[in-house]
Order: structure tokens, then C-alpha cells, then sequence
């Protein structure tokens, strides 16, 4: 706050006028004290001569009138509610009009509404969003301007004769730039359709589903894991973290887990979360770009992801790739044009090669049973096979047939051992699930008697009491009676196992059915059954070895109808 | 469908599904695809 110093104050009139003036000023100094500068200050006239009175100056109201005369710079007179004031400013200046401008106050903006426009104002073209809801192709085709009727007819039109719709459209330009025009509303403009679309309407859906692989398969806009398509920016990625956690999970839980698994736990997305699918298809895409971590083993509909240093799956009483080699004369009976997923369900009557291992061969009818690979050069996929007859789901592994290798079904064996014996009869069924199938076998009775088994340590054949409740065929049974020349005989050694003659000669001698004129004679179901103790046949294979024998050691049994027999020394 | 037939997709009609599966939130299957490309010459 600035003192104001009266004195340095001018003031008119005579010396006694000018003390006057001063006295009366300082008066409302007192007053204004903590007012503004320029702030006016009021006094009534009769005040004034009042407080001179007061303190012992002369002074009349016509004095005080006379001294605001004559010091109309300082001084104002104002005549307000029937009393008349002097009015003065801190500053000792007369005061000035200070009445706010309300010509254009923030209140009157706000009360007073905007003249209304004399064209209407364009309407807001709205933003594109995603619908969480639209996940159905229909839904999507809905949307995706497939048009009305009229609009296909329009369409047709089109396709007719593009050149007068692009006269149209021109038209329909140039109308638009003239100035008088006043439409504002909204126009479907329509596309023509483009003249060299392909016309797909002869086509077969494979055939043109391996035309939409072959070009889309192509484009590094679009990411593919096995059947489904999404453009490649839009998939989310994995961090480092992400994919170490996901390798940590696996081998915490000793097996390969699915996508839903690995989403849910690792990921921790909810399976009711509007982004659970895309989740699911980001894992699976990236993951698959991680050749050296992680490998892809399910199929369409069950997921299974598998790292490195897993347990293998399944026997470990022979090598993965020697089995494969057993099974290499499968890869001459698969069809060159496999029919998968054609069949839903087979019958198998389980060998003593199979039991051992607890194995399936990978042959057509099981190749008609089961998906194909869904991502290129596949090796294994994971299968849950549900007994519900023991209440139990195992996990098989089914490896592909390379090119000198014969595929087969691995991780059986305790299935086997608990329920079965060589022989028996079993079924697998396909489920909707194209990695889920149902394994059953017939119960029976139960009974007891001496079959074959395979002593691990000495490498031997022994006969011992078997109990068991499934049924099974007695020509495939391999007991003591029928089959006594295995009784204590040594497992052949890996070179002669190769050779199927070799393992056939054997199973005549084990069978042991010496004939009159010498040498042995079998039925194909006895040779089937014995032969298939060393190494895999399959009918077909055993078959084609027995008819195409040059050596003339087997020959077709004149006595039976479907026999064989077996003459010692011409086999190498 | 049981005719065979070889086919080529035009660039037209990869932009066309390229289209569709952008405008998909979720990943698209081939048999959507090939329903897609059915429908818009039908």
C-alpha cells in the first residue's frame, strides 16, 4: 500500500482554502486507508462541516462546496438520496466513471444462445470400431456390405456394363459440384465390382481351399497357424518372459500342455475373456516361430505344445526310430491320397509286438481314423485316448511315417498290461475332438491260461499263467499248446529280425507242427500271430511275403484253405 | 462340390479376403474364406 502524502497534493483557492482543502482530504485519506488508489470516497457534505467542527476548524457546508469548486481536480459534488457528498480518491485525484463493461460478459455468452445456422452443419462421419461381439462369419459377411436386394441387383447391373455406371457416377459428380446444390444426406456409393474376381462357382471347396492356402500362404500381411488366417500386425506378441514362462511351465508339468492350458495359467487371460481366442491364436502363431524352444504336437481342435527335454512318451524297451524302421513296410499300404478323419472308428486285434511295446501301428484304416499334421513337416501329435472302462485317459503319442520310417501310436502300455493280452480285441472311436478318441475292449469271462511272454533280462521266451477278462481270438492267442516251440527259445538278434523270411521260418519252427513228409505247416492266423513276436507285420505284408517267395521254402497248404507250409534249409 | 477344377485366385480376390480377415477381431478359418469367396460371386 502506497501513504499518500497530502502535501504533495496542489491545491487552488486562498491560503486558509488551501488549509481547508488539506484538513478535508486528509479526512478521506482516514477513510480510504485500504482502499484503492483510485477508489472513490464518500462523505456527506454535512459530515465534512461535522467533524470540523469536531476538531475545532471553521468550516460551513458553503465552504466545503466552495473548496470542491475550486478544486474540481481533487474534489467532486454529488448530489444521491436527497444529501449532498463530496467525493474523493486515495490518489487525490477526482474519481472517474469505473462502471464494468457488460457489453460482452462471459455470463451473456453463456445465457445467450447462438443464432441458429442457416445451413445444417455436416454430419460427423462416425469412427470405426470393432465390435467385440462379432465373431461368426456370417456376422461378418452381414457387415461387409454384401448389400440388399436391390443392392445386388444394382451390383449385377454393374457387372453387366461397367462403363455406363462410370458414366453415372460421373454424372453424379459433376452434379455434386454444382453450388445450388442442397442434398446433405447421406449416399451408398457402390463399388463395381471388380471385373476379374474369379468366378469360383465350379469349383470344388478343397480345391478351392488349397487355392485360398496357396496365395494367402504367400503373403506376409497374413499370419496362418494351421487352419485360421489373421493379419500378421494385429496379432499380439509374446515377450522374452512371456515365452520363458510358457518353457518353465511345460517342463514343470513333465508333459506337453494345450494352448487353453498355457493361455489360463501362463498368460492368466480368462477362457470367458473377449480376447481368450486371440490369445489362444497369438500363442500358438509365435510359439511356432520358436523352432529352437518349443514344437507344435496336437492337432486343429487340442493344442498340445512340447519343449525339448520332455520324458519321451511311451516304451522305452526299443528306439523310437528302430520301431519306425519295423514299420517301414506300412509306408508301401498308405494311400497316396490319405482319406484322413474319413472313418470313425476301428477294430484291432492286438499283436504280441503291439503288447509288448504297447503300441498301435499307423496303418491306412488308422490313418482314416486320425487327423493330419496341421503345421508343415509335423513329426508327432498328442492324442488323449480315453478308456471308460478303467475310468482313465492316456496321453498317445502318435508319430508321423517319414520318408523311410512307418508312423505308430505310442503310450499304451499300461493300458495294455493292466487289461490285455496278445490276441485280444479292441476299438477306437473318434470323437468331434480330432485329438480325442475312445478306447474300448470286450470283457469276458475270466480265465486262465499259459501264454507267452518275453523275459527282458535273458532275452528269452517263457510260458507263463496268465489271468485275464477281455475277449480274444484263439487263433491269435499265443499259448504253450499251440505254440511250444517258443518255450525257452531266444529272442532273434536285430540282423536276422530284418529279414521277414527269416522271422516267418521261425514261426512255422515255433509252432511246431511238423507234417508227414517233412517241414511245417501253419495256418496264416497261427504264421500272423507267432510272427509277429519279433517284429511288426501286417496281413498284407505277411501275405505278400509268403505268395512271393522264390526261394520256394513257403508254399500255399493244399490240404487247407487258408494254411501254409514251410520247407527247413532253403532259407539263407 | 465334387467338380475339381484347377484355379488361380486373382490379386482382386486376395485383396478381397485379405479384407475380410482384417475386418474380423478374430483369426478367420479357411473354410470362412472359401464361404466368403462362394457368396460374393453367388
Amino acid at each position: 500500500m502506497t501513504v499518500i502524502d497530502t502535501t504533495e497534493i496542489e491545491l487552488a483557492g486562498s491560503k486558509a482554502e488551501q488549509t481547508l482543502a488539506r484538513d478535508v482530504l486528509t479526512l478521506f485519506l482516514g477513510r480510504g486507508q485500504f482502499m484503492a488508489a483510485d477508489a472513490p470516497i464518500r462523505f456527506k457534505v454535512s459530515e465534512i462541516v461535522e467533524y470540523l467542527k469536531a476538531t475545532g476548524k471553521s468550516g460551513t457546508e458553503q465552504s466545503v462546496a466552495k473548496l470542491a469548486e475550486s478544486n474540481s481536480g481533487v474534489f467532486e459534488i454529488a448530489e444521491d438520496d436527497g444529501a449532498t457528498w463530496l467525493v474523493a480518491t486515495r490518489a487525490g485525484r477526482r474519481p472517474v466513471d469505473r462502471s464494468p463493461d457488460a457489453t460482452h460478459s462471459f455470463t451473456e455468452r453463456l445465457m445467450t444462445p447462438a443464432p441458429k445456422p442457416e445451413h445444417a452443419t455436416k454430419a460427423l462421419r462416425p469412427r470405426p470400431r470393432g465390435d467385440s461381439t462379432w465373431s461368426t462369419l456370417e456376422r461378418v459377411l452381414t457387415d461387409f456390405d454384401m448389400g440388399d436386394e436391390s443392392d445386388r441387383a444394382m451390383r449385377r447391373m454393374i457387372e453387366a456394363d461397367p462403363s455406363s455406371i462410370v458414366s453415372q457416377i460421373l454424372d453424379e459428380t459433376i452434379a455434386a459440384e454444382e453450388p445450388e446444390e442442397e442434398a446433405v444426406a447421406a449416399r451408398t456409393i457402390i463399388v463395381p465390382a471388380a471385373p476379374s474376381s474369379t468366378d469360383v462357382s465350379t469349383v470344388g471347396d478343397r480345391e478351392l481351399a488349397a487355392a485360398v492356402r496357396a496365395r494367402l500362404g504367400q503373403d506376409s500381411r497374413v499370419a496362418q497357424f494351421g487352419d485360421q488366417w489373421m493379419i500378421e500386425d494385429l496379432v499380439p506378441r509374446l515377450s522374452r518372459g512371456d515365452l520363458r514362462r510358457i518353457k518353465d511351465y511345460i517342463e514343470e508339468q513333465e508333459q506337453p500342455l494345450t494352448d487353453d492350458v498355457l493361455v489360463q495359467d501362463v498368460l492368466e487371460v480368462r477362457q470367458k475373456a473377449s480376447d481368450f481366442e486371440l490369445m489362444r491364436f497369438a500363442l500358438n502363431y509365435r510359439l511356432a516361430q520358436e523352432h529352437r524352444d518349443f514344437e507344435f504336437v496336437g492337432t486343429n481342435n487340442q493344442r498340445f505344445w512340447s519343449v525339448s527335454n520332455l520324458p519321451p512318451i511311451g516304451t522305452t524297451r526299443r528306439k523310437a526310430t528302430e520301431i519306425g524302421t519295423d514299420y517301414r513296410f506300412l509306408l508301401e499300404e498308405l494311400p497316396e491320397q490319405p482319406a484322413y478323419r474319413s472313418v470313425s472308428q476301428l477294430s484291432h486285434v492286438l499283436t504280441f509286438y503291439e503288447f509288448y511295446l504297447g503300441l498301435l501301428p499307423y496303418d491306412p484304416e488308422m490313418q482314416a481314423l486320425l487327423p493330419e499334421p496341421l503345421t508343415p513337416n509335423q513329426r508327432t501329435a498328442v492324442l488323449t485316448f480315453e478308456c471308460p472302462q478303467q475310468y482313465t485317459t492316456y496321453l498317445v503319442e502318435l508319430r508321423y511315417p517319414t520318408p523311410n520310417r512307418g508312423g505308430y501310436l505310442l503310450g499304451l502300455d499300461d493300458f495294455f498290461n493292466e487289461n490285455l493280452v496278445a490276441g485280444a480285441l479292441i476299438s477306437i472311436r473318434a470323437t468331434e475332438n480330432d485329438g480325442h478318441y475312445i478306447m474300448e475292449y470286450e470283457a469276458s469271462a475270466a480265465q486262465s491260461r499259459r501264454l507267452l511272454e518275453l523275459e527282458e533280462r535273458r532275452q528269452r521266451y517263457v510260458f507263463r499263467p496268465t489271468s485275464f477278462s477281455c475277449a480274444a481270438f484263439d487263433e491269435y492267442l499265443l499259448d504253450e499248446d499251440t505254440f511250444p516251440g517258443f518255450s525257452n527259445d531266444k529272442q532273434l538278434d536285430d540282423k536276422a529280425r530284418r529279414k521277414p523270411e527269416t522271422v516267418i521260418s521261425r514261426a512255422f519252427e515255433r509252432r511246431n507242427n511238423g507234417l508227414e513228409g517233412g517241414g511245417f505247416g501253419a495256418t496264416f492266423a497261427e504264421l500272423f500271430a507267432a510272427s509277429n513276436t519279433e517284429r511288426p507285420f501286417s496281413e498284407a505284408f505277411l501275405r505278400s511275403v509268403l505268395d512271393g517267395d522264390e526261394s520256394g521254402a513257403f508254399a500255399k497248404d493244399p490240404d487247407d484253405a487258408d494254411a501254409y507250409t514251410y520247407i527247413p534249409g532253403t532259407i539263407g | 462340390m465334387s467338380e475339381k477344377t484347377e484355379i488361380q485366385l486373382s490379386d482382386e480376390d486376395v485383396e478381397y479376403l485379405i479384407a475380410m480377415i482384417r475386418s474380423s477381431p478374430t483369426a478367420l478359418t479357411t473354410d470362412e474364406l472359401v464361404e466368403a469367396l462362394r457368396l460374393r460371386t453367388s
